[in-house]
């Protein structure tokens, strides 16, 4: 039943062997929701950038003949209270969002990944206590804190950067912690204890580099958040002070226009939404191809 | 053989893995008859679980069966109709805990499968079970139809889980891997029980497993599976007593006999390696690593040619396998000169204790234990899982620090914690674990990993460079392959890199924590090769912990058994290997499965360790075969002496063990 020859052409069959593992960034490219998210937040970036190197029209230049106007071959997206033109003010609107997002996730992420290292490698005395008051600073709405925060520290947009990193930095903790508690048992880390590194060492150089895709999951979805939040406290007026084009100061101030001209709140509000939601995207995408 | 049960006629199944299809079993033809047990061996990444999922029409999504048709009872499964979950077969998977339902009582667990194959009532499910359960031996049956499985032992999860398979009353019973996680002595339980199951049973079993002791004891035939196909088939007992094709004599080979030792053989390990899955490779596929190797075997794949009644072999030259050489045999150096006895000790343990918080209280993991390594001596340290081994390796090197108890290096007392050990004592001590995978930081590169060890371990050397290449040729590895990251590298491989780390400062010691025992076959004897020669051309001693019997005795000079925390045998290896032992001892080498030669009448032991010991008296005495009486539950066993330096601690006089003994082993 088995004296049979097998005969294995090689010609007959592709060479399996020679297809190489694809790297990250093309599989990063394959999935279509990190594409489309890098897509719409290289968008807004550009806006960010070309509106503040060479800015077409003044987002702040005042028309006093064309307030209120709709949407027309001359201004596409309208005009607001004082004439200005909406779609300049809604792409120079994305500078402010993006500088004060950024920073306040890097403010967070740094204070966060110390945490959570120091938490999750020392254990014992340290990490309840940390442990202990990030459940208090979590327990916290965020917006509500930082309003009152802003009230007392007075607003601006470095303040701002300020309360929303510390903000997050109790929620950046968390996930390192966890990230890190699988890793400290194993035994690379033993093995670097054993020849006497101390603690700094083994969590910077030993541990860190290996909990890598959990921190930019969650930097990126901070940044996310980040964005939502700063721009919720200018619509509040707690942080970027007018004649500034942001976003969520814009919607604040053109809301008692939004009957009679619904483009000058709609635009900036859009505008928000849409980077939101592609910050998200990219945290999604990455996830899903940092897990694998 | 009567009327094949399954026939499989060749299988080829691939995997799909990033949108490439890779071949994971080439045209694998076998049968099993009514009644017969089929044991099927090979490394791992051989085929041997994908073959078990084939014929169980479960193959994961990725995998695909291409063509060829496998035919159990009166299903078929083919390239048309191949994911199909079928009755007539039930598997047994290797790891019992996730086989189980955690959140289920094991009772309801298998008389739902009544209930659901059979129709069968609420209250004759449960008969069915429990008749089950007496079926297969288990004690307290009826107390046992109401546990949860975390509150049953490794033994008794693997129990369930056959009982599990076995009440889908199915014609092919399939164990893949059934004692690979479990300790000798439960091991040894469980090999009793299927093959008694074995004889009861009409229908026929296949056993996967890279044990080959486990399936010469159980099987009938034999396959072997190497690179996707079934390159030996026969009888068990002919395949390997006279192995007919290369591979298979490799294994063999490369396999610590039990009482073989490091001074007067040395193990063969394969060369080379597994080829990637799916690898397409013109001629024969093992002619790479084959010592056989002609310019044929690189132009055509042999067939299955007949060697002898029921055998076949794919091998050009499958007569001239058993005439092939011993690869280095007799060791071409003269062999070592055994280490002269009572040397300077080197590390002193004295009265170490460490005890581990739980809710129901503490669990003594190490109770005032004492001993002794001397330089340049290998300590091998023996005892089931829980026995406390790891525990005490770690207090040694200071990981963990010691309740109570003192540790003496160069009979110096040295603190118990790491971070407060001097860098001298750093130095002179180090660890290779278990664990491949997790003992090189995946984030550096092996370089990078030795050139650090350096700088920390030999801070006088300044080229860490030269001397980071020094280490990777002294551990076999390319010097290329200090560029690489762990993941590029082969299980073998990252060892290797972490016993260069080990060695990285001249260390005078090196806690070796079942170094080899994630490893297979073929590269664990690669591997304690190069243990064996990197510790007798550097005078480095190991204290060498493994569960593996026959690989302690190998290695080591010096054996210690341990049981529930505590030392109860030590003395040569050579001693405790040979009675008298302490029964503890015996029925941990009764327990052992050899290859070739008879079994032995087996001398077993009552219940399972996680019954916690005595807390009075023996720890042993409620397991202990060879209990005297209520001596033995109420005054701890005095140290009995017997030859140099061997100590037994037990009631029972050293001569009268001996002679028990002797009777017993005939």
């Amino acid at each position: 039943m088995l004296s049979r020859v097998e005969l294995q052409g090689g010609a007959l069959l592709q060479d399996l062997e020679q297809a190489p593992a694809r790297g990250l960034g093309w599989r990063l490219l394959a999935t279509p929701t990190f594409t489309v998210g890098a897509l719409i937040v290289s968008f807004w970036v550009l806006a960010a950038l070309a509106t503040s190197v060479f800015p077409l029209v003044n987002p702040l230049g005042v028309d006093p003949v064309h307030t209120l106007a709709p949407p027309s071959p001359g201004h596409w997206l309208g005009t607001d209270d004082l004439g200005r033109d909406v779609l300049a003010r809604v792409l120079a609107g994305s500078a402010s969002v993006l500088s004060i997002a950024p920073a306040a996730t890097l403010l967070g992420l740094a204070g966060g990944v110390t945490l959570g290292l120091v938490s999750g490698y020392y254990r014992g005395f340290a990490d309840d206590l940390l442990m202990r008051g990030a459940d208090i600073l979590m327990s916290l709405p965020v917006v509500i804190t930082a309003v009152v925060a802003l009230a007392l520290l007075g607003s601006s947009e470095v303040n701002v950067i300020l309360v929303i990193g510390f903000l997050f930095t109790p929620f950046v903790a968390r996930t390192v912690r966890s990230a890190v508690l699988p890793e400290r048992e194993r035994e690379y880390v033993e093995a670097a204890r054993l020849r006497g590194e101390k603690g700094p060492f083994v969590m910077a150089a030993e541990i860190l580099p290996n909990v890598r895709a959990p921190i930019i999951v969650e930097a990126t979805l901070r940044l996310g958040y980040a964005a939502f939040a700063a721009s919720t406290l200018s619509f509040l007026r707690l942080g970027v002070q007018p004649p500034s084009p942001d976003w969520g100061l814009t919607i604040a101030l053109e809301q008692p226009y939004i009957q009679i001209a619904p483009w000058t709140v709609l635009f900036p509000a859009l505008a928000l939404a849409s980077l939101v939601v592609g910050v998200n995207l990219v945290a999604d995408g990455l996830s899903k191809v940092l897990a694998a | 053989m009567s009327r094949p049960l399954l026939e499989v006629r060749e299988l080829v199944v691939s995997y799909r893995r990033r949108g490439v299809a890779r071949r994971a079993l080439f045209n694998v033809s076998l049968s099993i008859g009514a009644g017969e047990a089929y044991g099927l061996v090979g490394e791992s990444g051989c085929g041997k679980s994908t073959l078990a999922l084939a014929v169980l029409g479960q193959l994961p999504a990725a995998g695909r069966l291409e063509s060829g048709v496998v035919k159990l009872a009166d299903e078929t499964l083919d390239s048309g109709r191949q994911k199909h979950p079928r009755t007539a077969a039930a598997l047994v998977p290797q790891d019992p805990g996730s086989a189980l339902n955690p959140g289920m009582r094991v009772g309801e667990q298998v008389a739902e499968v009544y209930r659901y194959q059979q129709a069968l009532s609420w209250r004759d499910s449960y008969g069915r079970a429990l008749e089950l359960f007496r079926r297969l031996a288990l004690q307290q049956p009826e107390e046992l139809l109401r546990r949860y499985p975390h509150q049953l032992s490794g033994g008794q999860q693997q129990r369930i889980a056959i009982a599990l398979a076995l009440a889908a009353e199915p014609t092919l019973l399939i164990l893949d891997e059934p004692t690979t996680g479990l300790d000798a002595t439960v091991q040894a339980e469980i090999v009793d029980l299927i093959g008694e199951l074995r004889s009861k049973m009409s229908g026929a079993t296949l056993l996967i497993s890279h044990n080959l002791g486990l399936v010469a004891r159980l099987c009938d035939r034999v396959g072997v599976l190497y690179a996707g196909r079934l390159v030996e088939e026969g009888e068990a007992r002919d395949l390997f007593r006279d192995p007919r094709h290369p591979y298979t004599a490799g294994l063999l080979r490369a396999l610590p006999r039990l009482g073989a030792n490091k001074r007067d053989s040395r193990l063969e390990p394969i060369k080379g390696s597994l080829p990637p899955l799916g690898a397409l490779v013109k001629g024969c596929v093992y002619a790479e690593r084959c010592p056989l190797v002609q310019d044929v075997c690189g132009k055509v794949d042999p067939p299955a040619l007949p060697a002898g009644s029921g055998r076949f072999s794919r091998c050009h030259f499958e007569e001239a396998v058993p005439l092939m050489r011993r690869g280095q045999s007799p060791s071409p150096e003269a062999p070592a000169p055994p280490p002269s006895p009572a040397v300077l000790p080197l590390l002193e343990a004295r009265q170490l204790e460490k005890a581990f918080g739980s809710v129901r209280g503490r669990v003594r993991a190490v109770d005032k234990v004492s001993l002794v390594v001397s330089q340049g001596e290998v300590l091998g340290l023996v005892g089931e899982s829980g026995s406390g081994k790891t525990t005490l390796a770690k207090l040694l090197v200071g990981l963990l620090e010691p309740d109570a108890g003192e540790i003496l290096l160069f009979g110096e007392r040295t603190s118990g914690r790491l971070e407060k050990r001097t860098r001298a004592s750093l130095r002179a001590i180090q660890m290779v674990f278990q664990n491949p995978d997790t003992t090189l930081n995946p984030s550096w590169t092996v370089g990078a990993i030795l050139r650090r060890a350096i700088r920390r371990l030999d801070p006088g050397r300044v080229d860490r460079g030269a001397g980071a290449e020094a280490l990777a040729a002294a551990v076999q590895l390319r010097p290329q392959q200090l560029r690489a990251r762990p993941r590029e590298l082969s299980g073998g491989q990252r060892q290797r890199g972490a016993i260069g780390r080990a060695f990285a400062g001249s260390p005078q010691l090196i806690v070796c924590d079942e170094p080899v025992s994630s490893l297979d076959v073929s590269v664990q004897a690669a591997i304690l090769n190069l243990l064996v020669d990197i510790q007798q051309e550097r005078q480095a001693s190991y204290l060498f912990i493994s569960h593996d019997l026959a690989v302690v005795r190998y290695v080591a000079d010096r054996i210690a058994v341990m049981y529930l925390g505590a030392v109860v045998e030590t003395g040569s290896a050579d001693d405790v290997f040979r009675p008298p032992h302490h029964p503890y001892t015996e029925a941990l080498l009764s327990s052992a499965l050899v290859l070739g030669g008879e079994p032995k009448p087996a001398v077993r032991m009552r219940g399972s360790p996680a019954s916690r010991g005595a807390t009075e008296g023996c720890r042993f005495h409620p397991r202990c075969p060879r209990k005297l009486g209520s001596i033995c539950e109420t005054t701890p066993p005095p140290w009995q002496r017997g030859a140099e330096g061997h100590e037994i601690c037990c009631h029972i006089p050293i001569d009268q063990l001996r002679i028990q003994q002797e009777v017993q082993a005939g």
